[in-house]
């Protein structure tokens, strides 16, 4: 990033200080009801609803961890999610990949036009047609496997389109020099177009990390009555809605319990991002400035 | 030249053999389910499972059942006023951070992304909690400002504006990102002009941000209207629809009619009103881009 002259600031005043105050107040609301949430997970019930609130917790416990563990298979929960995002993420990639080379470095007949229908998809969601889709899932018997879960999500306008921008960047002389050398397309793209495209496949594998397993609509649908086959947002959703009806009974009005589990949803995503921060920030400019 | 056709014919095979993955599963998981859900909205399931055609019917229903009317309007409104409002905050935040500390700069787009990346499940979530009328935080400054009702998702104008506070919130980071990068990598020059000629940060924004960042406005309109068009977890987890069909929106009218009320043919029509919509967007972004490249 570039720096004024010897980091002296400019365009300082008393705008330029009213909108920095503006700023750190939208900070302060994105991220105080999280805070809230995870100080709440580790207060008892009675002082979560406690008014005035408690800021921070004065009578520390895990007895909310506790009581999730045992009264839900969060772990199962977990453990689906990861499965489902995990492949279904390395299936994108493979196949984003392989459509993004093509579209990128190879000429065919009906190249523009599928470009161009690949642009017009990138702003359909998978929600404006979730009832024929649920429908014909259902019918070839796919819900609650975890095929259900991953088919339909993998053929993604929007990875292919990002590839395709990566790809766009490698000089066509790089190509031309490997047809000499006779070396086969399929065989330059394993060899020399993949690795060269690396940092647009980690953008594209963790901005769909996080799509995929926030995929609340889908996987609702997905989900079957049995709760072992829930993933975790689906999971909490279930937990927030249970009202004193079987295994619930105890959630009702145990706000120490919902915080928890809310918690224990939050944190895989917000860990993930918080390592691959740069990756986010690189994935969501390259897949953007070409509109 | 023989030689030279059969190489281009093995090159387009190969091609179309690459593309094969992405163009069967895109035709199986999205193209056919778009062209079912059209014929399926000129049909209605009746009881016992017998399908009849019944023309535009379903549209008809949608456009004079005020339940769906409202759903319409509502998600109009959530457009026009929750997008401007993320464009202008989007806007506001890069261009007076972008040219300050790194870390500052970093931190701040850590912090607004956060929402985004935990899942609108568990930001409606904590917002429900922190927004119960008995025991939320909400309910605490209620009592200590002596606001009339501590309840706000149970008037129908301040459940209104709680949906469109948490739909700000949730899609701001995303757009503050994106001008961020368009801001830092504006020609230094014309900002050090600005600077020379004693303008503040009023004049930067007038005459170089706004003006500049205009291909990233218009990538973020468009991607935020179709956002809120769709918008659905939030409603199912804050309002319900509530109170008294107030904040439904046309996703969730879908959902409802689909999968818990079972009509399958006004849900269709919805989904193809939806698409419509989509469709607009989709034009008027080959539109802007096309404008662009003549330019």
């Amino acid at each position: 990033m570039k720096h004024n002259k010897a980091g002296k600031r400019i365009f300082k005043g008393k705008f330029d200080l009213f909108l920095n105050i503006c700023v750190i107040i939208f900070c302060i609301l994105s991220v105080f009801p999280l805070y809230w949430l995870f100080t709440g997970a580790f207060k008892f019930s009675s002082d979560i609803t406690k008014l005035p609130p408690d800021w921070w917790p004065t009578r520390f416990t895990l007895t909310n961890f506790q009581k999730i563990f045992s009264t839900y298979p969060v772990w199962n929960w977990l453990l689906n999610s990861f499965i489902i995002t995990t492949i279904t993420v390395a299936l994108i990639v493979v196949i984003s990949s392989m459509s993004a080379y093509a579209l990128s470095k190879m000429r065919f007949p009906g190249r523009k036009g599928l470009l161009n229908i690949i642009i017009a998809c990138l702003l359909i969601p998978i929600e404006i047609y979730i009832l024929p889709l649920y429908n014909y899932v259902f019918k070839m018997g796919l819900q609650g496997s975890y095929w259900g879960y991953i088919l339909p999500c993998i053929a993604m306008p929007f990875g292919v389109y990002l590839l395709k921008n990566f790809y766009d960047e490698i000089p066509n002389e790089i190509m031309e020099a490997a047809n000499i050398d006779g070396c086969g397309r399929v065989r330059f793209f394993i060899l020399h177009g993949l690795p060269l495209s690396k940092p647009g496949i980690g953008a594209l594998a963790i901005l769909s990390y996080v799509q995929i397993w926030n995929n609340y609509l889908w996987q609702l649908l997905m989900a079957t009555s049995d709760t072992k086959s829930y993933t975790v947002i689906v999971g909490l959703a279930r937990v927030i809605n249970s009202t004193g009806t079987g295994t619930a009974d105890q959630a009702l009005f145990d706000f120490g319990l919902r915080y928890a589990t809310a918690t224990f949803t939050a944190i895989p995503m917000l860990v993930i991002f918080l390592v691959f921060q740069k990756y986010f920030t690189e994935g969501i400019s390259a897949g953007a400035v070409k509109g | 030249m023989n030689n030279h056709k059969k190489r281009r014919i093995t090159e387009s095979l190969q091609a179309y053999a690459f593309l094969a993955p992405f163009i069967i599963l895109g035709c199986m998981f999205m193209v056919y389910p778009i062209g079912k859900q059209f014929i399926q909205s000129f049909y209605n399931t009746k009881w016992g499972g017998k399908v009849v055609f019944v023309g535009l019917a379903n549209y008809a229903e949608i456009f004079t059942n005020e339940i769906y009317i409202k759903a319409i309007l509502n998600t109009l409104l959530f457009v026009i006023i929750a997008v401007p409002c993320i464009i202008i905050l989007g806007l506001l935040i890069a261009g007076s951070i972008f040219d300050k500390n790194k870390h500052y700069v970093s931190t701040v787009r850590i912090l607004l992304y956060i929402p985004t990346i935990v899942s609108m499940v568990v930001m409606s979530t904590i917002w429900r909690f922190m927004l119960n009328s008995q025991s939320g935080l909400v309910a605490y400054f209620a009592q200590i400002f002596h606001w009339k009702s501590a309840d706000l998702l149970s008037s129908s104008t301040s459940a209104k504006i709680i949906i469109i506070i948490v739909l700000i919130i949730v899609n701001l980071g995303q757009c503050v990102l994106l001008y961020i990068a368009q801001m830092i990598g504006i020609d230094h020059n014309l900002i050090d002009a600005c600077e020379v000629d004693g303008g503040n940060r009023w004049d930067l924004f007038r005459y170089i941000l706004i003006p500049l960042s205009k291909p990233t406005t218009i990538l973020v309109f468009i991607t935020n209207t179709s956002l809120v068009l769709k918008v659905y977890i939030v409603i199912q987890l804050l309002t319900s629809g509530g109170p008294n069909y107030a904040t439904t929106t046309m996703m969730y009218q879908l959902y409802q009619d689909a999968f818990v009320n079972f009509d399958t043919g006004v849900a269709s029509a919805m989904g193809v009103l939806l698409f419509a919509m989509t469709l607009v967007l989709i034009s008027a972004r080959f539109l802007f881009t096309s404008k662009e490249e003549r330019q």
